[in-house]
Parts: C-alpha cells; sequence; structure tokens
C-alpha cells in the first residue's frame, strides 16, 4: 500500500491530466508497475482521504460514453510528503502536518 | 481508435457494479471502465477486451469503493469480521499447545470421514452411470427344501426372460447374458485367452447403456457368431479402436468370429463387467442352448419394467407367473424372485455372482466409524475450549462492558472454531493428497480414482467443515458468551459445575468408542488369523496350476505331457480337474435334483461338480473317508461325494454310502468313494455339497505339486515342458496358495482399514486428553506448589491427579462393555466359522485405554509434580 501510493503520488505529479486511466498507463508504461485500474481507483480514494491529492470532476467525452471524470492534482501537504525522504522520521512529517494543516484540508 | 465504437462491453457486469458501488464515485467509474474497454479492443481484440472489463468489475468490489450500506459507520461488517479474524489469530497464537492439538485432531478427523464419504460415494455409486438402471431388475432363482432356503442362485433358465415379458405388463424388454468360462482366441497364429466374456442378447446395449463407438447399434447380436469388444480389448488385439470387420478365432469352435462393434469401456462401478460379448445366438447353434430349456440355469436375466414405481406390481405378477410356471412343471422347488440391479453390488451375496460383490455392512459400519471418529475430534475442540473458559472469563466480562452484543460475542467463538476448522481443512487436504495413494491399495479403490476433480467431494469437504464448525462452535459460543460481567470481574467467578459435568460426561463417550473400536478390532483381527488357520481340508502349499491348451487337439496329448511331468524328480503328483480349490464357484457345474436312487422325497439341493482324474485327490492332499478313489480307466458311471452331499442324502456313516446309486442326468451313477469335505473358498462360508465324476483328459486344469523349492525355478520347469508337448498354445499358471488367499483380499482390507481408523481415533481421544489435563493441571499448580512444601512426595501428587481422570476412564470403559458385546457378536453372526468371544478380547483392550490414558496424564502431571514449588508459588 504505501509502495504504490508514492509511485500513484509520483504519476500524479507527473502527469498533465491525472486521473484513474491515465495513471494506470502511466505506472505500466513509465514506472514497469502492472495495477489493475480498481486498485488505482482504491488508492486515489484512500490518498483523498488522507489529504495528499485533491479532485474535481470534468465533463465527459465520446470515449468515455459521455461520463465525467475525475481528475486529481497534488495538495501542498501531498507534495510534502513525497519530498520527504522515506528514512526521514515518522514525527518530522507530523509536526509539519500539524503545522501546516490545521484542519482537513479538502 | 474510433473504428470500434459499435463495440459495447457486456451489460450484466456492470449492472453487478451498479448494485454495488457508491453512488457518488459511479459515473466516473463506469466512464473510466468504457475507456480502458476501448483501449483493450485496439490490444487484445474483443473477447479480451471483455473478459478484462468483467474481471476489473469484479475488482472493484473493494471495501473503499462500496456503497455506504455495505459498511456501516465505524463498527461495519467488515471491520467487525476483520476485527474477530484478528482477535481469533491472537488467541489461536497464545496458546500453541491448545491450537496445535485442535489442528491435528480436527484434521485427522476431516480427512478420515472424508476418505470414508469417498470410498462410501463410490460403493453407492454402482450402476449409475446407466440412466435406465432404476427400472431394471435382475430376476434369479430361489431354491427351497419344503419351507427352507437351501441356494440362492443368480443364473435363470433361458426361457424365462421372453416369458416374464409376455406374461407381466409391467415388463417391456429383457436381456439374457450367459457368462462363459475363460476362452482362447486366435487371431492368425497367436493365442489370446481372453477373460470376462459373455453371449448377449441384442438388447444388451439398451437396458445397459453401452452405445458403440463403432458399428451399428442396430444389427448388433441378431445373429450367430458376433462378436463385440471393448475399445482397451480391441487395442490390444488390433492396436486400433475401430477394429469393426475384423476376425478373430474362437479356438474351441474353430470358427471365425466377426467383430461387429466397440463398445466403451465399462466403467469400474458396475457389477457387469466385460471385455468381450458374443450374441447369444451363437450358443444356440453350437452348444444345443434352446429357448426351450428348462433345465440348464446358466444365464443372467435382466428385465427392464415400464418405470420404477412398477416394482411391486412387478413382483406380484411374478409370483403369479411362479405358480403358473409349477403347474405347468416348468420348474419344481425353485421360486424365480427378483431384485433390483441398483441393489446388486451392495445386498446380493448369491452363488454365481458376476464378480464378488462389495457389503454394504461394511460401507455402512466404516460410516459409522467415521462418523464417531470426527465426533472425537469436535469433542475434544469442546472440551479444550470450555476448560479455557476462566482464561476467557475476563475478555468476555470487559467485552460486555464496554458494550459488545451477545451476537457479537457469539460471532467471536464462532470465528475461532471456523478458524480452527479452516486450518484444520487445509491441513487435512494436504495429508489426503499424502495418503491416497495408499487409501487407494488399502480400500481397494480403481487406481485412476481422484477426488480432486468430482464437485461431489469439494463440496462434502465444504458440508464437513460447515457442520464441524457449527457443532465445536455451539458450545463455547453459548456458554462462554453468557458469563455475568459482575461476577467475572469481582473475582467471585469459578468454574461451573455444569461446564466440568459435561466435560467428564464427553471424556466418557470419547473413551468409550475408543474402547469399543479397539474390541472390534481385536475381534477382527483374531477372526481373520482364525479362518486362516481354519483346516482347508487340503493343501495349497507348493503347487502350481497350469490351464489346458486351447485347441481339443492339442488335449489329447495330456497324456505325454503328464508322464514328462511325473518324470521329472522333483515334481511329487500332477492331477487334472475341471476346477480347483480358491477359484470363484462359477468355475464349477452345479446340478440340482439329484436324488439316492430309491428315495421318495424329491428335492433340488444344488450340487456342485468337478471332474478330475485318479491323482488329483492326492495331489490336493484330499482324505478319503470311505471308499475307493479312482483308478486310471476308472468308470465313468463311478462317482465321489463329499460328506455335505451325504448329509443332503440323511446318510450318517460314509461307510453306509459306499455302493448307493445316485439318479443323476437321467441315469444312475454309483457312489464309489467318500471324501472329507473342504473349502472351497474363504473358510467363512459352510462347505458345499460335491460330486466329483472321472475325466483323464486336460481340458481345464492341471495342479503340480512339487517339492519345496524355488518358485521360479518350478514355473520355467512346468514351462518347459509345456511348451515342447503343447507349441504354440499359451502358458498360463497360478500358484494356488496365492489364488486361494485373495479369498481373503476384501476381509484383509477391511481389517486394515478397520485398524488405521482405530489407531487414529486412539490418537485423537489421547492428544485430546494430554490438552485436558494439561489445563487442568495448570489450575492447581498453587495447590501442587502448597502441598509439596507441606511434604507431600512427587508420586502421591502423581497419583492424586491422575486419579480423578482414571475415574473418568473407568468408567467410560464400563459403559461402553455392553453395547460392544452386541454389536461384536452381531459382527460374527456372518461366519460359518467363528471364534468365540473370550473374556480376554474384553479384557485387554479395557486394560490398554486404562494404560494409554495413565500414559497420557503421567506424562503431563510429572513434570508438573517435580518441578520446584517455588516458582509456583513466588508470583502472587
Amino acid at each position: 500500500m504505501r509502495r504504490s501510493s508514492k509511485l500513484v503520488l509520483q504519476s500524479i505529479a507527473d502527469l498533465e491530466e491525472a486521473y484513474s486511466v491515465s495513471i494506470t498507463k502511466d505506472l505500466r508504461e513509465y514506472q514497469g508497475k502492472t495495477v489493475s485500474m480498481p486498485r488505482v481507483l482504491s488508492v486515489l480514494k484512500t490518498l483523498e482521504k488522507m489529504g495528499f491529492i485533491r479532485s474535481t470532476s470534468v465533463a465527459g467525452s465520446a470515449e468515455r460514453n459521455g461520463n465525467r471524470k475525475r481528475v486529481y492534482s497534488l495538495t501542498r501537504w501531498g507534495i510534502r510528503h513525497m519530498e520527504t525522504d522515506q528514512t526521514q522520521d515518522i514525527t518530522e512529517e507530523r509536526q509539519y502536518f500539524y503545522k501546516t494543516s490545521v484542519c482537513n484540508p479538502v | 481508435m474510433k473504428k470500434e465504437s459499435q463495440v459495447h462491453p457486456p451489460t450484466w457486469p456492470l449492472r453487478l457494479v451498479r448494485g454495488l458501488i457508491n453512488d457518488e464515485f459511479l459515473e466516473e467509474i463506469e466512464g473510466d471502465l468504457y475507456e480502458v474497454f476501448q483501449d483493450n479492443v485496439d490490444q487484445y481484440g474483443v473477447s479480451g477486451a471483455r473478459s478484462r472489463y468483467t474481471l476489473d468489475c469484479f475488482k472493484l468490489i473493494r471495501p473503499s469503493l462500496l456503497k455506504r450500506n455495505f459498511k456501516t459507520g465505524a463498527m461495519g461488517f467488515f471491520s467487525l469480521l476483520r476485527n474477530n479474524l484478528k482477535v481469533a489469530t491472537r488467541v489461536l497464537q497464545r496458546d500453541r499447545l491448545f491450537t496445535f492439538v485442535n489442528v491435528l485432531g480436527m484434521g485427522l478427523g476431516l480427512v478420515i470421514s472424508l476418505l470414508i464419504l469417498l470410498y462410501a460415494s463410490y460403493e453407492f455409486s454402482y450402476e449409475k452411470y446407466n440412466p435406465g438402471s432404476e427400472r431394471l431388475v435382475r430376476v434369479t432363482m430361489d431354491y427351497l427344501d419344503g419351507e427352507t432356503l437351501v441356494d440362492q442362485d443368480c443364473e435363470t433358465y433361458p426361457p424365462l426372460g421372453p416369458r416374464i415379458v409376455k406374461d407381466i405388463p409391467e415388463a417391456s424388454a429383457f436381456v439374457r447374458v450367459y457368462h462363459l468360462d475363460d476362452i482362447a482366441l486366435r487371431k492368425d497364429d497367436k493365442y489370446v485367452r481372453a477373460t470376462k466374456i459373455f453371449a448377449v442378447d441384442s438388447t444388451f446395449q439398451k437396458l445397459f447403456h453401452y452405445p458403440f463407438l463403432y458399428g451399428d447399434d442396430s444389427k448388433a447380436f441378431h445373429e450367430p457368431n458376433q462378436m463385440a469388444l471393448t475399445e482397451s480389448q480391441a487395442l490390444k488385439y488390433f492396436g486400433r479402436s475401430d477394429a469393426v470387420g475384423e476376425l478373430l478365432w474362437y479356438s474351441a469352435l474353430d470358427r471365425p468370429f466377426k467383430v461387429i462393434g466397440i463398445l466403451p469401456d465399462p466403467p469400474s462401478n458396475t457389477h457387469l463387467k466385460f471385455n468381450v460379448l458374443i450374441s447369444l445366438e451363437t450358443l444356440k447353434e453350437n452348444f444345443g442352448e434352446s429357448d426351450e430349456n428348462w433345465s440348464g440355469n446358466n444365464t443372467f436375466t435382466y428385465v427392464q419394467l415400464n418405470s420404477a414405481a412398477d416394482y411391486p406390481a412387478f413382483i406380484s405378477h411374478l409370483n403369479d407367473l411362479n405358480d403358473q410356471l409349477i403347474l405347468e412343471e416348468k420348474i419344481k422347488s425353485e421360486r424365480v424372485i427378483a431384485q433390483p440391479v441398483n441393489d446388486i453390488h451392495l445386498y446380493s451375496h448369491k452363488s454365481f455372482e458376476a464378480e464378488e460383490n462389495g457389503d454394504a455392512k461394511t460401507v455402512w459400519i466404516l460410516l459409522g466409524v467415521a462418523l464417531l471418529v470426527i465426533l472425537i475430534a469436535i469433542v475434544n475442540y469442546i472440551n479444550l475450549s470450555t476448560s479455557k473458559s476462566l482464561d476467557r472469563a475476563k475478555e468476555v466480562g470487559i467485552r460486555k462492558v464496554i458494550g459488545s452484543s451477545l451476537g457479537q460475542l457469539r460471532w467471536q467463538f464462532f470465528t475461532e472454531s471456523f478458524l480452527i476448522n479452516l486450518i484444520a481443512g487445509i491441513v487435512g487436504i494436504f495429508i489426503i493428497a499424502l495418503v491416497l495413494p495408499y487409501f487407494r491399495t488399502l480400500s481397494g479403490l480403481p487406481l485412476d480414482f481422484s477426488p480432486w476433480k468430482q464437485g461431489q467431494f469439494w463440496t462434502t469437504l465444504l458440508i464437513v467443515l460447515g457442520v464441524s464448525t457449527l457443532l465445536s462452535g455451539l458450545f463455547p459460543a453459548f456458554v462462554l458468551s453468557g458469563f455475568k460481567p459482575v461476577s467475572v470481574l469481582s473475582g467471585k467467578f469459578s468454574h461451573s459445575k455444569i461446564g466440568q459435568h459435561l466435560r467428564k460426561g464427553l471424556v466418557v463417550f470419547q473413551f468409550a468408542i475408543t474402547t469399543f473400536l479397539l474390541v472390534l478390532t481385536l475381534t477382527i483381527d483374531r477372526q481373520l488369523v482364525f479362518l486362516r488357520s481354519v483346516d482347508l481340508g487340503l493343501d495349497t502349499e507348493h503347487t502350481l496350476v497350469v490351464e489346458a491348451p486351447p485347441t481339443e487337439e492339442m488335449q489329447a496329448q495330456y497324456a505325454s505331457f503328464k508322464q514328462q511331468l511325473q518324470a521329472d524328480p522333483e515334481v511329487i503328483s500332477v492331477g487334472l480337474s475341471s476346477c480347483v480349490p480358491g477359484l470363484p464357484s462359477h468355475q464349477m457345474g452345479t446340478t440340482t435334483g439329484i436324488t439316492l436312487d430309491g428315495d421318495v422325497e424329491k428335492h433340488n439341493y444344488n450340487f456342485y461338480i468337478y471332474s478330475i482324474d485318479h491323482d488329483f485327490l492326492s495331489t490336493m492332499k484330499m482324505e478319503l473317508l470311505a471308499g475307493d478313489n479312482f483308478r486310471d480307466q476308472s468308470e465313468t458311471e463311478h462317482v465321489l461325494v463329499n460328506e455335505a452331499a451325504l448329509v443332503l442324502w440323511r446318510i450318517r456313516d460314509p461307510e453306509a454310502a459306499i455302493g448307493k446309486e445316485l439318479n443323476m442326468w437321467g441315469g444312475k451313477r454309483q457312489i464309489q468313494g467318500v471324501f472329507r469335505n473342504f473349502h472351497q473358498g474363504s473358510a467363512k462360508s459352510d462347505f458345499l455339497p460335491m460330486i466329483f465324476l472321472y475325466n483323464r483328459t486336460f481340458s481345464e486344469l492341471a495342479s503340480v505339486r512339487v517339492h519345496p523349492q524355488d518358485a521360479r525355478s518350478t514355473v520355467e520347469q512346468v514351462r518347459d515342458k509345456f511348451e515342447s508337448v503343447f507349441p504354440g498354445a499359451p502358458f498360463e499358471y497360478f500358484f494356488l496358495d496365492q489364488e486361494f488367499d485373495k479369498q481373503y483380499r476384501a476381509d484383509a482390507q477391511f481389517r486394515s482399514v478397520f485398524s488405521y481408523l482405530t489407531i487414529f481415533a486412539i490418537l485423537i481421544a489421547c492428544m485430546g486428553l494430554f490438552g485436558l489435563v494439561s489445563f487442568s493441571v495448570t489450575k492447581r499448580k498453587k495447590e501442587i506448589g502448597v502441598r509439596k512444601v507441606l511434604g507431600a512426595s512427587t508420586r502421591q501428587l502423581i497419583s492424586l491427579l491422575s486419579a480423578d481422570f482414571l475415574g473418568i476412564i473407568s468408567i467410560s470403559v464400563l459403559v461402553a462393555m455392553p453395547i460392544t458385546y452386541l454389536l461384536v457378536r452381531n459382527w460374527l453372526t456372518s461366519f460359518a466359522n467363528r471364534i468365540d468371544l473370550q473374556v480376554w478380547i474384553f479384557a485387554v483392550p479395557a486394560v490398554a485405554v486404562l494404560a494409554l490414558a495413565l500414559l497420557t496424564t503421567v506424562i503431563r502431571t510429572s513434570r508438573l509434580a517435580s518441578s520446584n514449588p517455588v516458582v509456583s508459588l513466588r508470583d502472587e
């Protein structure tokens, strides 16, 4: 979970329009990880709940059969989380979190 | 990319997604799915994309995406389940001994019950391959003497089949099946001995459901000299399956048979297994068999009813037909009776069965024992988990105080028993995979028998697991969850009286079963040893039996074969005969209605006929009680009879029988000698009434008794002589003692299956006792410490701790004895020769059970009794 959430965050940072399908493709093609779309969706929901990313709903196109799509972007907290080295102490992250976002960031 | 726009994903997975996924995300997810689908169409094609789409839809069913009502708040269904599982895993990890004893006990119990269920379902599956077997019945004959039943014979008169269909409206078709002995077939110049050959009517394929693989069904078995082979036989003779139109020579008739069709191999679970079928018309043409033959009963007759529900009506009409046939003087003291074909394998034990049948009693006994074994395993679980109740009481109290409902607590305990059973099930599957090859040979299942691909096996596994989860979880769930939090947490709680009585009762139950199984095992073993030690009335050792060459020209040279053998110093004697002891009874001829000349009373006993030469009795070491043996060139009007035959003619003294005349086959035969009874088959059945006729040609079998020496060299010597006298004939032989041992195979199998069952039952019960003792002694740790400090010796302590359990075990032994005695006595009644039930057969298992229980408790208590009391008293 931890590893795949890192990868998904990386994809969101890299992509121009980050949504479930494009993230899945990006993971497969550029990060060499074959992850199923439902799993990506589930990771996205978790990340959003944790406040690492935020999302907006965009009107759908014909190739989506007219259905809307949800596009994700990183929050400040998410960017900070990505920049943090994995080896760094968790307490530091936590302190930063309390300092920057007192309430729910969404 | 757009060119595929007319392709649509399957709709039903989408409906599933719509039903389950949170509406908040639904539209976006649908869009995602659609997009991925269109991409996949380019990459994997339409069907590939469709299956990926379906798979993705199922993968979407995960907690974070589900509708709200599937995860109710903080303690929703899933999180509760997860919590339960986590707690259960911790409980199991905390007490390794408890888990180990339970998993192993439950696993072994599951393995045993599953294996036995597999065996039983195979035995019950006989004839199920045939969709019409429900309405197929076999008619057989009962021989009566006044009101007493003398013999039951599977084989009937040939005119009976047509007559039944003509006279009884419920019968729609019949088929007659004539069991031919092994015959030699010739292909070009090669002789092959063919076994399991039957002559059948043209209705055979329809009634027994064997459509031809090759060949025309409609033309089969209408004319003489037609032959059909099973696929494996066709491969054996011709090297290919489609052998229609080929010729095989029937050597005894010296006539070619045309192969008109290839049948599928009969399944292993049918009573009528065949290799070769020939048309019944052949017998009429070549052996003088006729549709008006009311004296030779040699055919199996099967009748198809209009429907299975007509069976009672058919029976009553069959009774009327019996009366009619007696009036017509077609039959005298015989009665024609019927049995459903589905019942043959397990319930029919008549003379001349097509194969040795199974026994329903054996199957039910094994099923019962399997049930007992799994009950013992379940009792283990209940005992161990209730004895741990004090440990869990605090947990239950706290949970209740925090606000857990009764239902949630019960779920918790069921989760634990489910987890134990699940692990046990997985362990069990591995054990089954390991022991399956041994089990197949042990129980006589076919070699290709494998449970893994049978849906039935997996459903049985699930059902057994479910039931044992329920049974083993029920008691802990309802008793442990019932603790009152106030009494538990205030420290006033102690073991409930009910729990203790229940545990004691269950231990009594376990060890009563164990005692019962031990006594039964011992009885079975003693009985079989006894059967093997019974004087058979002949000597089967060091005797080689050679089968006669196929053609009659060759048989004429028997004299030189016999002379050459007798010239060999290693050979003691050579006897010729039509049958030898140990062969199945259909190898013997039978004749009814042989009476003493001058007897007024007519009866219909079945007499078994051998034809022998003058050296046969001495070769077999059979004893002549009175009169003389045949001499070389004896009169064919003279016969030898055995004691069992004399009983039927009501002659007391063998000497008195000499010179008496018999009415036989329309002529008179003189009794020349009386020989001692011998066992044709296993000693578990009674002696048969026998008549020996004189025949000095080598038409069937030659028995060669040799000095004790290497078996292989014996075979080589005899083979050399056989091949020099009968060039080209196949040399087929067997050793008499080995053939005779086959009679005991089923019993020996039963014995070994049963002993394994018993061993496992004892093992499981002892493991349970071990666990129980260890819990009860840890509870008394402090008491032991105090007693030690006050000066109790280790031995005193051990006896103090064990006495309690030994008392319980003694009670269970006492409880078991009366039931065991009745059941064992009942089992023995099916044997003609049986052991007396002596006291030691019951005493030895009783002592053994007590000793085992003592050993188990002493092993566990001695460690505690010899420990330093400071350790147990220190922590306060």
